[in-house]
């Protein structure tokens, strides 16, 4: 079953900077982590970020995109 | 998956579809794309937009230089029930997946701020490229971004699967009826633009 749509806010959490490029000098927990937000950095929450269902990350090079869907 | 429906409520729903108002962008996709020299994201746009349907994208693949996509429609009958806050959970008619239709498919080769349709021509300019005269989305019936027109109530899903291949070849899953018996079909589009499905025999959904 590939239908899990159920709206809901975005949460979103995201390391402090350096964890992803030196993994085994950290300890790999939450504490690395933002607590979670209903924003993404740079963007304050908005009505974009009230129903999301599907997200996905994909690597552009050295950037990432992110792409959700919004609506029922 | 049980993709089963009741044909006599179906028919009622139709007809009560024929006197309702469609609502506009029911579903559609929004782009972010996150910077590793800001560490922060910037808001693309909503490069799909749903009309009286949702798009539901089969993937978003990157292989230098291009991003590709590719999804499916779900058509939207309005129906009394519908107004629910339920209604999107629906897993058979009237708002079941039997309603998807239609392999469509866009490209990118600007980390997805310009999107192409197979044959190249624009379908749409987000972010930064914005411009007058040029939409601003994909929307429903955008001239090219159709690929292979297959009608509702055929066996595709959403959200199956897609790839890109070391040769820039896009391939994409997804199941048909294929003289009454469900298939799986890989879709393939080579680096020249050539589309055509290649259909998997040996792959019957039991």
């Amino acid at each position: 079953m590939r239908d899990i749509d159920s709206p809901d806010r975005l949460r979103f959490r995201i390391s402090g900077l350096g964890l992803a490029d030196a993994p085994s000098t950290h300890t790999w927990d939450a504490s690395e982590f933002t607590a979670t937000q209903n924003f993404l950095p740079g963007i304050p929450a908005n009505h974009l970020m009230k129903e999301v269902t599907y997200p996905r990350f994909v690597n552009i090079d050295d950037d990432l995109l992110l792409t959700y869907r919004i609506g029922q | 998956m049980s993709t089963s429906f009741n044909l006599t409520s179906l028919t009622t729903y139709y007809n009560l579809a024929n006197k309702a108002v469609f609502r506009a962008g029911l579903g559609s996709d929004i782009l972010y794309r996150y910077s590793s020299t800001t560490h922060q994201y910037v808001c693309l746009g909503q490069y799909l937009t749903g009309i009286s349907n949702s798009p539901y994208i089969s993937g978003l693949d990157y292989r230098h230089p291009r991003i590709h996509v590719s999804w499916c429609y779900r058509n939207f009958i309005q129906f009394p029930a519908s107004t629910s806050s339920e209604a999107h959970k629906q897993q058979a008619g009237p708002n079941g997946p039997e309603n998807n239709y239609d392999l469509n498919y866009a490209f990118s080769e600007d980390k997805g701020e310009t999107w192409k349709s197979s044959d190249g021509s624009v379908l749409a300019k987000v972010g930064s490229k914005e411009e007058k005269g040029v939409e601003t989305t994909i929307k429903p019936c955008a001239d090219g971004a159709r690929v292979f027109k297959i009608p509702m109530h055929s066996g595709i899903l959403n959200q199956e699967g897609q790839a890109v291949d070391l040769e820039g070849g896009f391939w994409a899953l997804n199941r048909e009826k294929v003289e009454g018996e469900q298939k799986w079909i890989a879709y393939y589009r080579d680096v020249a633009g050539r589309i055509f499905p290649s259909y998997c025999t040996h792959c019957t959904d039991s």
